[in-house]
This record gives C-alpha cells, sequence and structure tokens, in this order.
C-alpha cells in the first residue's frame, strides 16, 4: 500500500516549516512537498502607513535578515520620491548590505550546515549542531563566530544597531560615515580574509567528499536570475536583471526592476503560506529558476575581486559552470563572502566615502516605486503604491527564499527519491532530506513575512492519505 | 548606549582576559521582557564594564565572553514574583536542544569550547509582570530592573 512520509519540523533553517514525502503503491517516493506553515501579512497591515516608515517597517520582517529589506524598502521609497540619491549614500548602502551578507551567510555556513559537512549527514543528531563542530574542529567554530561577528560589527558600527537599524532612509541614510568608524571597519576585514582563507582551505576539498549529495541535492537544470553591473560581475545593490539558461547562454538580460509584472509571476498553493515565483514567459511551473549564490555565481563571468575569482575557477574546474547541484550553495556562499570582504574594502577606500552628502530630500513625487536589491539568499523586490498624501495603499514583497520554492521543492522530490529506501525514512535521509533544505538557506520568516525558529516535521503518508510516520525536530 | 563592539569599539581576540561584562537581553518592546535591557541601562557609567545590549543570546557573543573574566546576564522572568530579583551562579551547561538562540550556560559552554575556559558568570533576573505588545516597563518590571543593577553593582565591587 502507498504510504506518506511527513517530517516536521524541519531543524536549522529560518522559520517553520514540514515536509511530506509520498510513497506510490510500489513503496517508491511518488512526490515530496515542501511546506511553509507560518504566516504573518506585512503586505496588509503596512496599508494606510506613510511611505517613510516602510524601511523600517519592513525590517521587523527578519531578524536575521533586517538589512536587505531596509535596501530593498528604501530603494522602492527612492522610487517614489523620484530622486536620484547620492552617490555616497549609495555607496554606503552598499557596504551594509556585503555586511548584512557576510553575516548571514556565516550563520548559514558555519553555525547551520557546517555540522552536515564536518561530522557527516549519518552522524548523530544531538551531535550535528555549532556545539558538536566547537568540539570536534574549534578552529572552524572560532572563525564562523568571528566572521558573523563581524559582519554584524560592521552594521552596528555603520547603521547603529545590529538588528532592525533605522540608518536607511528614503532619499539615501540618515548620517555620513566619519573617519573613525571607517578605521573600526577597515580595522575588522584582514581577520575576516584570514578566517576564510583557512575555511576554504579545509573545505575545499571537504565538498568532494559528497558524490552523493552533489547528485542529489537539486542536481537539475533550471533557470538562474539574480542582478547584474552590466559588465559581468557581481552585483548585489542595483543593475538590472539578468536571466541564465542550464547551458550558460543568457536567456534575458538588461530586465528592468520596475517591469518585474511582465517577467515575473507568483503562484500560491493550497498546501504553503509560501509563494512560488517563475519566469512568466515559460509559464509556471516551467519557468522555475533559481536564486542566491548559486545563481550569482552562474551570472557572472567572474567575482571581480581577486582572492573570490581565484575560488571561483577553482569551483567552476571542478564542478563545472553553470554550477547545477544545488550542494554548491555552500562553497558559493564562502566565495560571496570573501568577496564581500574584499569589496567592503574597495568601497571604503574610495576617497568620497566620508562625504557628507549622503541623503536627497523629496516630497512624494511618484504614486509607485519598486526596489530590488540581493539579499543572502537571493533577489529580493519591494513595490508599493500609495496615495496623494504618500501613504501606502498596496504591497507586494517577493523574496529571495519564494524565488526558490519551486526548485526547492523539487530538490526535496529528487532527495527523497535517492535516499528513502523501501518506505522508511532513515536518521540519516531524514538529515540529508533537511540539508536540502538547508543548502538553500531558506528564511521562512522573511518568505511568509512571518516570524519564528525554524523547526521541521517530516511526515510519510501512504497513497490514501493517511500518515504512517511522523519524525519532528524541534 | 553602549553597543555590541563595547566602549572601544576594537575587535576581539580569543584569549586576552581583562574585563568585566554585563549583558541586557530581552525583547524591549515586548513590556517586561526589557528588563535586561533597563537594568543594563541603569548600569551605563556606574560600574567598569562593558555593556551588551542584545535580544537574545546567539554564538558570536562567545567571542566576547572569550575575552571577559568577569560576565553578569540581566535577563527578565515570568517564572518569579513581578518585581522580584533573584540571582545565581552559572556554569557551562550541556548544549542539547540548540537550535538558533543559547541559554546563559551553553553560550559560557560555547566559549569554553572555543577558548579554552568560561569566564565567572552570574545570571540575575528580574519578576515580569507581563510581556504585551509596547516598549514601556510595567511598575513591577522598572522595580526590578532597578534592585537588578543594585545587585549587578554588588557583584561587581
Amino acid at each position: 500500500m502507498a504510504q506518506r512520509i511527513v517530517i516536521d519540523p524541519v531543524t536549522r533553517i529560518e522559520g517553520h516549516s514540514k515536509v511530506t514525502i509520498q510513497l506510490g503503491d510500489d513503496g517508491q517516493v511518488a512526490d515530496a512537498r515542501f511546506h511553509v506553515t507560518q504566516f504573518r501579512g506585512f503586505e496588509k497591515f503596512c496599508e494606510n502607513r506613510p511611505f517613510y516608515e516602510m524601511p523600517s517597517l519592513m525590517a521587523r520582517i527578519c531578524g536575521i535578515c533586517p538589512v536587505s529589506h531596509l535596501i530593498a524598502s528604501g530603494k522602492a521609497c527612492d522610487a517614489i520620491l523620484g530622486v536620484n540619491i547620492p552617490a555616497n549614500g549609495a555607496r554606503l548602502r552598499r557596504i551594509l548590505n556585503l555586511a548584512q551578507i557576510l553575516q548571514s551567510h556565516a550563520l548559514s555556513v558555519f553555525h547551520l550546515s557546517s555540522p552536515d559537512l564536518l561530522l557527516g549527514m549519518d552522524a548523530p543528531a544531538d551531535k550535528r549542531n555549532i556545539f558538536g563542530v566547537a568540539a570536534t574542529t574549534p578552529d572552524v567554530a572560532r572563525d564562523g563566530v568571528r566572521l558573523r561577528q563581524i559582519g554584524q560589527q560592521i552594521i552596528e558600527t555603520l547603521a547603529g544597531k545590529r538588528i532592525h537599524p533605522a540608518w536607511v532612509v528614503p532619499g539615501g541614510v540618515s548620517a555620513p560615515l566619519t573617519a573613525e568608524k571607517r578605521g573600526l571597519i577597515l580595522a575588522m576585514l584582514p581577520d575576516g580574509i584570514a578566517a576564510l582563507q583557512r575555511t576554504l582551505d579545509r573545505f575545499r576539498g571537504l565538498f568532494q567528499c559528497f558524490p552523493e549529495e552533489i547528485a542529489s541535492f537539486a542536481n537539475f537544470p533550471s533557470l538562474f536570475i539574480g542582478l547584474t553591473d552590466g559588465a559581468g560581475k557581481l552585483e548585489y545593490y542595483d543593475g538590472p536583471l539578468r536571466v541564465v539558461g542550464p547551458d550558460g547562454s543568457v536567456v534575458a538580460d538588461r530586465l528592468q526592476p520596475a517591469d518585474y509584472p511582465q517577467y515575473l509571476g507568483e503562484v500560491a498553493e493550497d498546501d504553503s503560506y509560501l509563494k512560488s515565483a517563475f519566469y512568466r514567459p515559460m509559464g509556471y511551473p516551467d519557468g522555475m529558476y533559481r536564486v542566491g549564490p548559486l545563481a550569482r555565481l552562474n551570472l557572472v563571468t567572474n567575482c571581480g575581486t581577486p582572492l573570490a575569482d581565484h575560488e571561483l575557477g577553482a569551483l567552476r574546474s571542478f564542478a563545472g559552470s553553470p554550477l547545477l547541484s544545488s550542494f554548491h550553495y555552500h562553497h558559493a556562499r564562502l566565495i560571496e563572502m570573501l568577496h564581500v570582504i574584499e569589496r567592503m574594502q574597495e568601497l571604503l577606500d574610495h576617497p568620497e566615502v566620508l562625504s557628507p552628502h549622503v541623503r536627497a530630500f523629496a516630497e512624494p513625487n511618484c504614486e509607485e516605486g519598486v526596489g530590488i536589491s540581493e539579499a543572502p539568499r537571493g533577489t529580493l523586490l519591494h513595490h508599493y503604491k500609495v496615495d496623494s498624501n504618500g501613504l501606502i495603499k498596496w504591497a507586494n514583497l517577493i523574496i529571495a527564499t519564494g524565488n526558490n520554492n519551486l526548485a526547492l521543492n523539487r530538490g526535496v522530490k529528487q532527495v527523497a527519491s535517492y535516499f528513502v529506501r523501501d518506505g522508511k525514512l532513515s536518521d540519516g535521509a531524514l538529515n540529508r532530506v533537511e540539508a536540502v533544505v538547508r543548502a538553500f538557506d531558506p528564511c521562512l520568516s522573511c518568505s511568509t513575512h512571518a516570524a519564528g525558529q525554524m523547526p521541521l516535521v517530516v511526515e510519510l503518508r501512504d497513497a490514501a492519505g493517511v500518515v504512517i510516520e511522523r519524525r519532528f525536530r524541534g | 548606549m553602549a553597543s555590541l563592539l563595547g566602549r572601544s569599539g576594537s575587535c576581539p581576540t580569543w584569549h586576552a582576559k581583562a574585563k568585566t561584562l554585563i549583558i541586557g537581553y530581552g525583547n524591549p518592546l515586548r513590556e517586561d521582557d526589557g528588563i535586561g535591557w533597563r537594568a543594563a541601562e541603569l548600569l551605563d557609567g556606574r560600574v567598569d564594564a562593558e555593556i551588551v545590549y542584545t535580544q537574545q543570546l546567539a554564538p558570536e557573543l562567545a567571542a566576547q565572553l572569550a575575552t571577559t573574566s568577569f560576565v553578569i546576564f540581566l535577563d527578565a522572568s515570568l517564572e518569579q514574583e513581578p518585581g522580584g530579583v533573584q540571582c545565581q551562579t552559572l556554569q557551562p551547561e550541556d548544549p542539547s536542544g540548540w537550535s538558533h538562540h543559547l541559554s546563559p550556560g551553553q553560550l559560557l559552554e560555547l566559549t569554553r569550547q572555543l577558548s579554552g575556559a568560561s569566564p565567572r558568570a552570574f545570571l540575575i533576573t528580574g519578576g515580569a509582570r507581563q510581556m504585551n505588545l509596547g516598549d514601556e516597563l510595567t511598575a513591577e518590571g522598572e522595580r526590578a530592573a532597578q534592585r537588578m543593577a543594585t545587585a549587578a553593582i554588588s557583584l561587581t565591587n
């Protein structure tokens, strides 16, 4: 008789979710679904608030990546003002965004995923956490803690506090950078570079020890979408979007953020609060695409900074290009961390970085604004409409995790098909189902605009829908 | 208000130990859950210590604890009499069940694992009346914060 497995909740991710694995009459995996089980509804309760409150309000969506929402929201508000913000305001926002990527990637790689990589996918569940890493490889744990701390400290130095800073405002930022703060940030960067080089020296070979996971962790053709700088280098703050196919060819380029309804669609499924985005010209679900570190590296010719480019070359020589397995998200994150530190150094060395001209002032001049940036997990879009008084009448947010939702679901099915044997969910199979979710580093607080930790439930169900096994991780 | 960086703004290294650290934690947008923050504010400038304000205890705080010889955690509690104060010594504790944030004892254990030692530690908790939405303490919460600050001053002396 066909059966169904439920993993509820999925652990070591940001938010609440559940995985259902449906078995066929032959006991093999027939389908698998990733359900997001939390909801808050920021798009509705911001209605009738003044638009200039939006950056601070939207930052409350998430305690992990509030800066990403500040940036995208600030850009949407810039568009409502109808201003081009001062170059140094944009420069300082860029540094803030890069620091956010550093701290968030450190959390994903070291705190959440390194236990699987260092201790093994089949290690006891109670050892697969940062304490297990600290006990076995304290040098790695120290570097992970330090890298996240550096990212958090840079955010705090720039914006006043680590979580929910209010420094990004419509028109730019609220205060310029001082020479003292610039010096503090610059002093942290060499430590970060050294930690990442040690980490990459250890992980470069380690990643190659997971051939089954590379083969089965969402390893399939898809589109990849993200911002570009127009010259083939990594870009996180501004610019048009590029769409690349599974063979690396450019499917569409120089797509303007404000035109997103023409090329991006969203579908709500019955079994999840997380909407699925798709590339509209290819329809749903064929327009499945991936965003985030893996996609960004697939979009570019090179990173644009020397140390990161060296590492990207090593990854491509091992895994090819474009990178199709979502297992490589981990390696891509480490390369991006190296890049963002190099890039912060460049921006802080810019002769105008201490310029006091960081904010443009205006009344609302437009009734609509779209802001796009690259969050740690991928492309993030905020779209607002206001009335003549500048009150929000409508808002839409497309979040990185929603962009990845179709691929994430297909990845869960691929892993389940590979590792669930004879209708049984072993501990190793359970962890691998969770691990493919972790590879995408979903932020469900963001993607449903909801709060909370990320426990996971996996349910195994028979063909009639009856739960025959339920596994909980909290 | 002091910050995660501390007054010096310096980057900690893993083995230098000199400072006293005071960590006020909780959610100041949840009424008396902000008791720890308020008590830390009351100590700012009154004790020779680095003061940290944070929503929850996260692993990166281990880097700061590794540079500290003495730490006081300040937190709110719904499990004790509103307005009352309790003080206890802390030891590193079993990290099982960790997900996204740590207890003070788990943070001490992580610090011990990463740096080879953990600082002498106390936890001072103040009894909360309620933790609804709001950025002001109840009268009991304010009274608890004042008492916590007094207790912390005694400990640092």
